[in-house]
Order: C-alpha cells, then structure tokens, then sequence
C-alpha cells in the first residue's frame, strides 16, 4: 500500500535570469515501510521534490502543477495550519548538511527538547525522557545527552538530527543527502542505521543522494533523475543489472568498481543542462550517445515495462544496455 | 629512477591559545597533521595517498608543493633536498612540481579570463619559456579537451565545475612539469564528470611523461588510478604497497575496514563490512602507541596501547604498521 503518492509534480524557480524549471513532472509512489532513493546529479531537483513534499520550499518556489498525496490529504491544498500538523510528527526530515547547524552553545539533549515540546504538548521532563530512549535508538551513549555540538564527531552530530527527526514518531522519514560530507565507515554506519530504523520502527525512507554506490547497498526502490525529470525508476536490482536509460546505465559504469576487472572507465560528454533552457525533445539528448533525430524533436514519455518499472527513453526497448 | 623521496616529514600547527591558558597549562598544543611520513616515488609512477578527512594527506600535498614549511624531516626532488633549499633555489623547481587543488571553484581567480589564467604561469617564468605562448595555451587546452575558440575568453563563472577543473590541469601543465600532485581532484564533480577527469589524467600521464601522486579519500578512484597506495591514519602512513596487494590482501586492521566499507555500485555483491567503532580522534591528542588503537578490533592490550609498531615488509615492498605481524 503507497504511504506518499507524489503526482506530476512541477515546481519552477522564479530569478532574475529566467523560470527555472527545477522538477518537470515528477511523479512516484513510496510503498509503507520501503526505503525509496531519488538518485541524481546536484541540481536535478531531487532537493526540490523532498522540500515541497514537506512544503519549506522557498517564496521564489511556484508549484505549477501536481499532487501529493499522504493519508488521502493532497499536501499541496492544505493550509499552512493543517501542514503543521503533519510536518515533523507525521513527516519528518533530516537536511543536508544538517550536522552543521546545531546551536553551538546549547547541548545536544536540550536542542532535541525543544523540538519536541514544540511539536508535542508534554512536559519536559517527560520530553527528556523521551530524549534518552531516541539517543539509544539511534546509538549515541544517553550520558552524553549534556554534551555540546563541538563534543561530537560528524558522524554523531548526524545521529543526533536522526534523532531529533524521529522525536514525533513520524510515519515518513525524508533524509536528503545523509552521508554526503562523511567518512566511508561512518556512512556505511548512519546507512545502517538508517535500515534497523526501518526495521524496528516500521518507517518508511526517502532517501536522497547523489551517490549511487551508497543507495545499491540499502534501497528498495530508486528512481534516477536528470534535469528535473525521473527517467527510470525500478527495483534496485533491475535497475543496476539491466538498467533502460542510457544516463542510468552510463552513470553506474562511470563508477570504478573495485575488485572487477580493470577496465576503462565510461565517460558522459558534457555536463548537466541549465533548466532554464533546457533542451528540447529528450533532455539528456545533447550527452547522449545513442541519441536519434526523434530524441531531439519528441521528448519520451515515462513507460511502463512490464511491471518492472518505468523508463523514459525512445529507444528502450532497442538498447540492450546489460551492467 | 627516483623522483621524490619524502623521510620522516613533519608538520605540527600550533594551537592557538590565549595568554592566560599558556600560563596556566604550560605547555603549547599542536596539531599533528603529518607526524613522520616516509616514502618514495619512482619516475613516471602513480602513487596514491589514501585517508580520511584530517589524516594530513592534504597537508603532505602542500608540503611537497613547499606551499607551507615542515616542522622536521627532509624532502628530496631528483636528490635535492628542498626542504633546506633557499627560496629562490627553488623557483626553478616550482615549473617541475606543480599541484591541482580540490575545489575547481576556488582555484580560479573570478576576475580572469581562462586566457590570462593560463598565461600567469609563462609570465612568472618567461626567461625560461621557450616557443609562443598564445599557441602553447592553445596545445594544452586541446590537451584537457577544451575548444580553444570557444573557451579562452570565458570568466571562470561561465564553465560547469568539470570544465573549471580542466582548466586548472592546463594551468598546471603550462610549463611542461615533471610531477603532478592532484589533491582530490575528482571529488567535488558529479559522477557523470568525475570518471573523464579521471581517465584525463591516465591520459595526460602517458602524453606528458609524469609522475603523478594523487590524493583522494576514495579507494575506489585510487584502485582505478594508481600503481602502488600508501595508506594513511592521523598523520601517519599506516601501510603502503602495489594496489592490487594492498586492495586484495590488506594487512592493517584499518585498511581492511575501510576496503570492506567501500560501497559498491551493484547491490548484487552485498559486502560484510568491518565494523569500526568511533571515529578518527583529535590530532592534538594523539593515542600512544599505534593510533589506531581505541578502534582496533584485534586491539592486545599492553601492546598496542604502549608501543609504537615498526615498518614492517612483508614482502615486494608491501609494508604495514602493525603489531599484528611482527
């Protein structure tokens, strides 16, 4: 059963230079329980989506058209006053770069406090009690509750907003970009827990990132954006042995892959388009290798391929694009 | 042939305190970012440096690059020691070792055309600069397969940060160098871009005849890139070999944790990861003994803790520090 429908989501920028059309139709279901990532390069809109999912989008933001859909309320109808309700105690999120905005001369338990007496009306000492159960779920040492920001490493300042973002028991977890900015063994750990979370809580993740080696060892579900639009979106597994996109299948052999074989690696001309015009017909057209006249011309609709998943690409079913 | 030799080089930064602490406490604190490093690179090598955040690979870079001075030990270029070299000595060494930054963002002055970017390095050096200049930028940029036409006479701001980092490769090929220090040059670039500046540089390698140390806390672009890897820990270098030795058999407790942390793009090969508790400490205080200890899993007590492990070849120049294998 979908906990989150997003449908045919469009949000543009309004600047100086122009409309940016940060996310172009993107629509996705995120099933109770699954961990779904929305893989893409920076500026793709994959920050855009999960910022109007928990409606803190910017006033330059102008929703154009869309649906999200949490409980049989469309989020993008509701007044701000219904919102309040369903952010943080129903849909929570952890921000990129979050471990850098902690209050440095607040401790860490009373910065969780706040958040939740804000939210929830109890009285504080049973907001600290809840404090200590939320560190050693997420594997902080509850001793350590009276420590300042400047006391904790990276990876535990991460855990701390895990914590904080779990302090309402929220159905939906958004984390965008969790691991960017932290050592390999700390990122396998906060992806880790990110997993047991799911498990033991029954919550349903969004996870959002770049990296597309760190969302093959946790996902279910991803979908791959580019300029503003998903182009696949599919089983993890699907998606990383028999991938329909060109930009999926260039970008995972883009990686190096230790412990294969040694092999060149795949390059993608180019870099990603400006969304303010951003090209006509398929819109990784001008990149792509496999690109025929029609590319340029018609834009691809988003496919359904046999229930495995959607791919949007003219020639999908031609390509035999094999990792 | 030897190109670099870097012995037991240090660098420790003063902390700063206040006047009233220095009475009080005594002692000054430094952060030991680079606490005796030895190595050595051959001509036409690719070596790697691998580490976490803080683990002084950076600083190293800078060392090498004579950006900033040692605290202690000896730097020698083709058997030159550049260390105690006076800095006008040394200006003739600065067109052979040169270095490409991390962040292309920063690298580039905003207020300059790419023309005039790559041209500073023929006006600092000009008596020593042979041919025309207009066309040696013209050659380099073909290089880093960058138009000339459509490029030269762009401000920095106008290039996406792939385009930006292949210009600071050409800046840092202008003068015809012999070793390359690349300090992350990949990481800050979008997977789509990464993997071409990383197969420029194999490229730019074999087309220019250098010697390349690269840097880089991914192990997986150093697998790709580098002919033999050092491993490094808080400052120190905790083992150091071919690749494939140090990638298929690591020795050190540390290394094999952060090679069974790697994330792989494929989740058909789900990896057992080592699990390591804690993260790096702080430079200032560093552990006694090996450094790694409060995190070791195989940790001996009264060992670990007290004594610092030796350099130890295990065989074809794979050396680890570990009490593990004497």
């Amino acid at each position: 059963m979908s906990i989150l429908e997003v449908n045919n989501l469009r949000v543009y920028y309004d600047t100086m230079r122009g409309e940016v059309k940060a996310v172009d139709g993107v629509s996705f279901k995120l099933e109770k329980g699954e961990i779904f990532s929305i893989v893409g390069e920076s500026g793709c809109g994959k920050t855009t989506t999960s910022n109007t999912i928990m409606r803190i989008l910017p006033p330059e933001a102008v929703i154009k058209s869309g649906s999200i859909t949490f409980d049989g309320i469309n989020l993008l109808e509701i007044p701000e006053k219904e919102m309040k309700k369903i952010r943080w105690k129903r849909i929570a999120m952890v921000f990129q770069n979050a471990m850098n905005a902690l209050n440095p001369v607040k401790n860490v338990g009373s910065q969780i406090v706040d958040a939740i007496t804000t939210h929830l009306n109890i009285p504080e000492a049973e907001a600290w009690r809840k404090v200590k159960e939320l560190f050693e779920l997420v594997g902080l040492d509850p001793s350590r509750l009276k420590d300042y920001p400047h006391e904790f490493s990276g990876g535990m300042r991460q855990r701390v907003f895990i914590a904080m973002a779990l302090s309402c028991d929220p159905e939906i977890l958004i984390a965008d970009e969790p691991t960017t900015g932290l050592d390999v063994i700390v990122q396998r750990n906060i992806l880790n827990l990110l997993r047991d979370l799911r498990k033991k809580l029954g919550l349903s993740i969004i996870l959002i990132t770049h990296d597309l080696a760190a969302v093959a060892q946790v996902s279910d579900k991803i979908a791959i954006m580019y300029a503003g639009k998903i182009v696949e979106y599919g089983n993890i597994y699907d998606i990383f042995t028999r991938p329909r996109h060109p930009y999926t299948y260039l970008l995972i052999k883009s990686f190096p892959k230790i412990g294969s074989k040694k092999e060149r690696l795949v390059t993608i001309k180019g870099s990603p388009p400006s969304l303010i015009n951003p090209p006509k017909g398929c819109r990784f057209h001008p990149r792509c290798p496999y690109a025929i006249e029609k590319c340029r011309i018609e834009e691809p609709p988003l496919v359904n391929i046999n229930n495995k998943g959607l791919v949007a690409c003219h020639l999908y079913d031609q390509l035999n694009l094999v990792i | 042939m030897e190109i670099l030799r870097v012995e037991n080089i240090k660098k420790w930064f003063p902390v700063r305190t206040g006047i009233l602490s220095s009475i009080l406490f005594g002692e000054k604190q430094f952060i030991k970012a680079v606490d005796g490093v030895s190595f050595t690179i051959d001509e036409g090598e690719v070596f790697c440096l691998v580490g976490e955040s803080g683990c002084g690979k950076t600083t190293l870079a800078r060392l090498i690059a004579r950006l900033i001075e040692p605290t202690d030990g000896r730097i020698y270029y083709k058997g030159r020691d550049i260390v105690q070299m006076k800095k006008k000595e040394f200006r003739p060494l600065r067109r052979e070792i040169q270095i490409i930054f991390q962040n292309p963002y920063e690298a580039l002055d905003p207020r300059m055309r790419i023309y005039d970017i790559l041209m500073e390095p023929i006006k600092l050096h000009k008596k020593h600069f042979e041919g025309d200049p207009d066309e040696r930028i013209r050659t380099v940029m073909r290089d880093v397969k960058l138009n000339p036409d459509e490029y030269l006479w762009k401000f920095p701001h106008e290039l996406s940060g792939g385009e930006r980092q292949r210009v600071s490769i050409a800046r840092s090929l202008m003068l015809y160098p012999k070793l390359l220090l690349a300090d992350e040059p990949a990481s800050m670039l979008d997977a789509s871009v990464r993997s071409s500046i990383l197969n420029l540089l194999t490229d730019l390698r074999e087309e220019y005849n250098l010697t390349l140390l690269y840097i880089t806390h991914d192990l997986a672009q150093a697998w790709y890139l580098c002919e033999r890897i050092a491993v490094m820990y808080l400052g120190v270098i905790v083992e150091l070999g071919k690749t494939d030795d140090v990638i298929n058999s690591p020795l050190h407790p540390y290394t094999k944790a952060l090679i069974s942390n790697i994330p792989i793009p494929d989740p058909r090969r789900k990896t057992e990861a080592i699990e390591i508790k804690g993260e790096v400490p702080s430079p200032i205080n560093v552990p006694p003994g090996c450094r790694f200890h409060p995190r070791c899993p195989y940790f001996m007590e009264g060992k670990c803790d007290k004594e610092t492990p030796k350099y130890l070849d295990v065989g074809d120049g794979h050396i680890v520090a570990c009490h593990l294998y004497e």
